[in-house]
């Protein structure tokens, strides 16, 4: 053998056993820096799954514009397909989005198993909204699937809220629908239950948990009403004069209001007797007629005008604030 | 080396002489432009189908530029024109080294330009592209050095329409081979970070690093079996 093949042999050599090493760091980085490429087809078609994704995208949409009516076999139909553009590109919101909500009249099994899918995906495993969509189809079926066990899909569907809830960028109002359904599970368990107080009851328990917790993403260190925004504490306070009309002999809704009164609302005044917020200078409550605890007047003898806040009466000057202490956080 | 060079500018000017590729490269940048109007037609998803045709045409234009060499060796054969070369002073591994060169740059100057029209495009449409997906354009244009090196080895010994198609499927399958776990001589999947780049993961600087180093050393790997074969071939 010349002297130039030998070269060549250990030229080769070295450069192949370089090579491997390097090709081996390289998948090591690239399954580190996405973990759905191990989820991507095996199919050989170089490097064009996620433009071939696209395609079958398209034609998706067009069979789903064809559709007249959601049934049995095109569902399952919409669902392999809706699979086969995943396998392509799992990382593609949309075709779980879509796919799932044209599922879920007829085939909810399938719509939520390919939300499943998309939560176990590194793009979308934050996704608040797949785990929205998910509890929605299970807590829908509780409606117009007869057949389905109740209870368990209330449970399914409380599950994929809470996980929802975690998640960043979630929406608030999906704190309302987590409470109505936790409220509906112990009407379910137990029938004698009062739903709007069970929801109060929930409510309770829900904001005293975001409080003290950080997942939610709250630092509110235990107060309560820190960890609840304007609208929740609207919603909360219909709900206590519902009880206060609707289930006045409740004495656990009695009692979780009183609490929630004191905790959550203690900044603003409420009539004793009807639950509805009054203002500054009110004397009566506009809703009962019943007297009210009056507040924010002048303490002057000579003034006794409403005013405004701040340390000092706008109308006669006089110290009307000695400096409250606040609480120190 | 100069044998080398002339050798790879010789290819470098005989391919971008052709009219054609500018052609092509235009019509490739236009195709790039329309997804934009596909805005309906993928309900709001017209900035994935953007990149992912910019990111399959850029790999096509690079395939099918690799590809052009599978014609040219054979005919250089066949017509004689190597076998004068070859009886100059010139070694049969230098004439092979001069035709990856020149190869590789002409890939890498056309995929380049189709890069720089999508970008160009995609700032228009979407704003100014992310690093990723710059990155993800250069691994691209990188994958062209062991392309070449794979339609180099079976254009030294095959006739221009065996070379091709072998070599096109070569490059088609080489995608597949990180099943192999790494022990292949070439793997192109390193180099398709598309999907990575358009849900903008990190993608490293090193990462590319590491990645034009595999792509050179394919190239060698394959230059010595390519230059082993052609040195025993009766010319």
């Amino acid at each position: 053998m010349s002297k130039s093949n030998i070269i060549k042999i250990l030229i080769f050599i070295l450069a192949v056993g370089l090579n491997v090493k390097t090709i081996q760091s390289l998948h090591t980085e690239q399954a580190e820096i996405s973990k759905d490429r191990a989820q991507i087809s095996k199919l050989p078609m170089a490097s064009f799954h996620k433009f071939w994704a696209d395609v079958k995208w398209m034609l998706y949409i067009q069979y789903m514009g064809s559709i007249d009516l959601t049934t049995e076999k095109n569902s399952k139909d919409l669902y392999e397909e809706a699979k086969s553009i995943l396998a392509l590109d799992p990382g593609f919101y949309k075709v779980y989005e879509i796919s799932a909500l044209m599922l879920s009249a007829k085939t909810p099994d399938y719509a939520v198993d390919l939300l499943n899918k998309g939560q176990n995906t590194q793009q979308n495993k934050d996704d608040w909204r797949l785990y929205q969509l998910a509890g929605n189809i299970r807590h829908q079926e509780t409606f117009f699937n007869k057949k389905a066990n109740r209870l368990e899909k209330i449970q399914e569907a409380i599950g994929y809220y809470r996980e929802a809830l975690k998640k960043p960028g979630v929406m608030p109002v999906l704190e309302k629908t987590y409470i109505k359904i936790k409220a509906q599970e112990k009407y379910e368990q137990d029938r004698n239950t009062n739903i709007l107080v069970a929801e109060l009851q929930e409510w309770d328990k829900y904001i005293n948990e975001k409080s003290l917790s950080p997942e939610y993403g709250m630092e509110a260190e235990g107060d309560m009403m820190l960890s609840v925004d304007e609208d929740t504490k609207s919603n909360i306070l219909a709900l206590i004069q519902r009880i206060k009309k609707e289930a006045i002999e409740d004495l656990t809704g009695k009692a979780t209001s009183q609490k929630l009164l004191k905790s959550i609302f203690r900044d603003i005044k409420v009539c004793n007797s009807c639950y509805v917020q009054y203002k500054a200078g009110e004397k009566f409550c506009t809703s009962c007629s019943n007297p009210v605890k009056v507040f924010g007047i002048c303490p002057s003898a000579q003034c006794g005008q409403v005013h405004r806040g701040g340390k000092f009466c706008q109308h006669c000057g006089t110290l009307v604030k000695k400096g409250n202490p606040r609480k120190k956080r | 080396m100069d044998e080398v060079f002339a050798i790879a500018s010789s290819l470098w000017k005989r391919l971008l002489g052709v009219k054609v590729v500018y052609f092509l490269t235009a019509c490739a940048i236009t195709l790039i432009a329309i997804t934009n109007l596909y805005d309906v037609l993928m309900i709001g998803e017209n900035r994935a189908l953007m990149v992912d045709t910019g990111m399959m045409l850029v790999t096509a234009a690079a395939m099918l530029t690799v590809i052009s060499l599978a014609f040219d060796i054979p005919k250089e054969l066949q017509s004689g024109v190597a076998s004068v070369l070859l009886a100059k002073p010139l070694g049969r591994t230098h004439y092979l080294i001069g035709k990856l060169m020149g190869i590789s740059w002409v890939g890498i100057f056309i995929t380049g330009l189709i890069s720089i029209g999508f970008m160009v495009i995609y700032s228009i449409s979407h704003g100014a592209p992310s690093q990723n997906l710059v990155k993800a354009l250069v691994l691209i244009c990188l994958s062209v050095v062991p392309m070449a090196s794979v339609v180099l080895l079976f254009s030294s010994f095959l006739n221009e329409a065996v070379a091709a198609t072998i070599s096109t499927v070569a490059i088609w399958m080489g995608y597949m081979l990180f099943t192999l776990k790494g022990f292949t001589l070439y793997d192109l999947s390193i180099f398709n970070m598309g999907a990575e780049a358009f849900y903008d993961y990190e993608i490293s600087t090193f990462f590319v690093v590491k990645a034009a180093f595999s792509a050179v050393l394919t190239g060698i790997s394959f230059l010595c079996i390519t230059s082993f074969i052609f040195n025993k071939r009766d010319l």
